[in-house]
């Protein structure tokens, strides 16, 4: 059994010009709450539908469960939960005939977690989906997914129109009922906060390709920010660099560990340290996402600095 | 559990297409059969009324027709509309699972339709009417008598032809993405195949085949079966949920 539950290799898509997933390298490990994160058209949702056989990739491979998308479609189907991006049911049919669709799939499915959820949820199951709010139309969603018992949970920014109530009980019912047997749940956000409640694992998306795939604790440990300043500095990305951004003489990296070896070779090339800082996701995400590019931004001297520096 | 799905997604336009139908050809029953006891048949309107009941044999012609526009319009492509493929798709089945069931439910619906259409005309004349049925509903001018049992020679015919437009409309909803942009392509493309073959009559006096013209064929002495034109119109209604397949498997969500 493969200790991946998702794994990609070069996964490529594109439409007409643009690169909707660019050479995607994903590991996602069995087990694992995995928080995928990205921008507004970074291509987690493509990278979804690539892993659901939703849509055919241009190069490259995708494995769910140890199996291959493109031939074992159906026996992946048959152990995955999924939770769409459009949170779109059949509008004339009610929740509980939803349910009655939806259970004869699969062979897991369990009516007592079902009537449970509808319970902690508080469904109204006898009411038509196009009569339902926005979070109560997410809930049966979720409802669908959670009474499946699937081995790994697809799940495209599930708590979208939640109340922050239900996004908590939504929230700890994945980690406690499901991640807490051992199933894999593999779930996009834009809520860096909810992330951070739940996952253990975290990749961050930009532009179709992965910039960072690492565990939240080691985020939280070990990554940092350096702040130098120096003439002709290094600016590549690689190990243990995650992101570096110059103008002018101000540098500004972000280590994922070794940050105390990394200050001594910048020092060594005579870098000014200016700041070295912990990071939070939230920085670390802003950090890898912004849009100035390496060596080309004019204005960096306020984003360049580190948050403490920008605030002073 | 996608057949019941198919069944609730389209059991109210079915059960409005029954009463529709067996309404009219209850009408139409008692119009021919019983004309001359109603009040507006006798005398100087008589001729009129008649022309009435064949006019009402007509619609129910089109009402099949379009019976068959309707359903077709209800399958599976209507779900790319609704933006519900994600969730269809999801499931542990091939899509050509859902191509095929989904043609299959409208398929078994037309034909439960059709001949219960035409046993409610038959049951209406023979029994309320107490008169010998003589079935003209969905036919042309010459009534059959019934029941004989060329009967179902008649059912066929039309059920066939419902089904020819059925299929149609199913392939060109899932290839348009929606009912209501299949509906109009595949009138369109019906009208568009009528006028040619009109066209193509009218300036070289070259027949294309055309489905109701199976109608018209057991209508008219030797009242015999047009097998050949049958088998050929199946093939074309079976040949459009193979085109469907054939789209939605390489369809992307």
């Amino acid at each position: 059994m493969s200790e991946w539950a998702i794994q990609t290799e070069s996964l490529t898509k594109h439409y007409q010009q643009v690169r909707a997933v660019d050479g995607l390298n994903l590991r996602v490990p069995r087990g694992a709450v995995y928080g995928f994160l990205g921008r507004n058209g970074a291509g987690k949702t493509t990278t979804i539908k690539l892993l659901l056989g939703f849509a055919r990739s241009h190069a490259g491979t995708a494995r769910v469960l140890g199996m291959d998308v493109s031939t074992q479609l159906r026996e992946i189907l048959a152990r995955t939960a999924f939770v769409g991006e459009n949170k779109t049911l059949y509008e004339h049919f009610t929740p509980a005939e939803h349910v009655k669709f939806h259970r004869g799939f699969y062979p897991q499915w369990s009516d007592a977690a079902a009537a449970n959820y509808a319970r902690d949820l508080e469904i109204p199951m006898g009411q038509k989906f196009k009569s339902l709010s926005k979070g109560n139309r997410t809930k049966v969603w979720l409802l669908l997914a959670l009474a499946q018992n699937a081995e790994l949970m697809i799940l495209d920014e599930p708590t979208t129109a939640l109340d922050p109530l239900t996004a908590d009980i939504f929230l700890r019912s994945l980690a406690e009922d499901h991640a807490g047997e051992g199933r894999t749940i593999f779930f996009s956000s834009h809520h860096l906060a909810e992330v951070e409640q739940i996952a253990d694992w975290v990749g961050i998306i930009d532009r179709g390709k992965l910039l960072l795939e690492a565990r939240l604790e080691d985020i939280r440990n070990n990554f940092r920010l350096i702040v130098a300043t120096g003439n002709g500095l290094p600016l590549e990305r690689q190990t243990p660099v995650v992101s570096a951004l110059s103008a002018a003489n101000l540098c500004r990296y972000v280590v994922e560990r070794d940050a105390d070896a990394w200050q001594s070779r910048l020092r060594a090339q005579g870098a000014t340290i200016l700041e070295s800082m912990p990071l939070s996701l939230k920085d670390v995400f802003l950090e890898l996402v912004r849009k100035e590019e390496p060596c080309i931004s004019g204005n960096a001297g306020a984003t360049l600095a580190a948050p403490s520096l920008a605030r002073a | 559990m996608y057949i019941w799905k198919c069944w609730r997604d389209t059991r109210g336009a079915f059960i409005s297409t029954c009463v529709i139908l067996f309404a009219v050809v209850a009408f139409h029953a008692a119009v021919t059969l019983d004309y001359a006891s109603w009040a507006p048949a006798r005398g100087p309107s008589a001729l009129l009324w008649r022309a009435t009941a064949a006019a009402i044999g007509e619609l129910v012609r089109a009402l099949v027709m379009l019976t068959g526009f309707a359903f077709g319009a209800c399958g599976l492509g209507e779900e790319f509309h609704r933006g519900t493929v994600p969730f269809l798709l999801a499931r542990p089945r091939s899509r050509g699972y859902f191509v095929w069931t989904g043609w299959a439910m409208g398929a078994a619906q037309l034909a439960l339709l059709v001949p219960l259409g035409y046993l409610v005309s038959a049951q209406f004349g023979t029994r309320w009417l107490q008169r010998d049925a003589v079935w003209q509903a969905a036919t042309s001018a010459v009534p059959l008598k019934w029941p004989e049992a060329e009967a179902w020679k008649m059912i066929l015919a039309i059920y066939i032809m419902a089904l020819v437009f059925y299929s149609l409309t199913y392939f060109t909803t899932l290839l348009m993405r929606g009912a209501r942009n299949g509906m109009n392509t595949a009138v369109l493309v019906v009208c568009a195949y009528f006028g040619i073959a009109v066209l193509l009559y009218g300036v070289w006096q070259k027949e294309l085949p055309v489905v109701w013209r199976m109608l018209g064929e057991l209508s008219r002495p030797p009242f015999a079966f047009p097998t050949a034109s049958a088998a050929g119109w199946l093939a074309v209604a079976l040949a459009f949920p193979v085109l469907s397949h054939w789209i939605f498997r390489r369809a992307e969500v």
